[in-house]
């Protein structure tokens, strides 16, 4: 699934570390989630569209075939 | 380390201690297990208690660092899935090696237990060295 993480992090000068911490997560999952290699839970994405003050759909993109 | 955990650690060395000193007045055919079980209790004991040895705000830091990662989704769903693969894997290792006995034993070679102990002791590290080498090869793919 395609999202606009990277792009809401670096527009709100967050780092990867930062956004980590705030979402009760690993470095690394906040890496895999930006390139697409993993797809968040729904209480992840929620808690991604809460930080962002965005709703889910801004943030994360479906497309039939891609997931 | 609170008053609970420093009680603990100090009577699972003492306990450790008491299986050595046991295991040498009493000269029990049982003496190697035993003194490998106390060497383990020992061991964890110290260990525990040198890497305890942090101030407040250290070991609270690295509390949380590992409470990330223990609730972290995603390490969750890498650990299930590298314990599903492992188990597999670990299943059919298990009836190989089974088979292999079996064909063995009929064709007239005789096994000792202790043969028998160290390829079933050789697949527990196995089983448990396969989890880690899957869970490193499963995070860099997710």
């Amino acid at each position: 699934m395609r999202n606009h993480i990277e792009m809401l992090r670096k527009a709100n000068g967050v780092t990867q570390e930062e956004l980590a911490e705030a979402l009760e997560v690993s470095r690394q999952t906040i890496s895999s989630l930006e390139n697409g290699r993993y797809n968040p839970s729904i209480i992840l994405a929620f808690k991604i569209a809460r930080f962002f003050n965005k709703a889910i759909e801004e943030i994360f993109v479906y497309e039939e075939g891609l997931v | 380390m609170n008053d609970k955990k420093k009680v603990l650690v100090i009577c699972w060395m003492l306990a450790g201690i008491a299986i050595v000193i046991a295991s040498l007045l009493l000269d029990s055919s049982l003496m190697g297990i035993a003194l490998g079980l106390s060497g383990g209790m020992i061991g964890s004991a110290l260990v525990f208690s040198i890497k305890s040895r942090k101030s407040p705000e250290q070991l609270r830091a690295d509390e949380k660092r590992l409470e990330h990662i223990r609730k972290d989704e995603r390490k969750i769903m890498l650990r299930d899935k590298s314990g599903r693969y492992a188990y597999i894997i670990g299943m059919v290792c298990l009836l190989i090696i089974t088979t292999v006995f079996f064909i063995l034993r009929n064709l007239g070679i005789v096994f000792s237990v202790d043969t028998m102990i160290s390829v079933y002791s050789a697949f527990v590290i196995f089983e448990y060295v396969l989890g880690m080498v899957i869970f490193s090869y499963l995070e860099k793919r997710y």
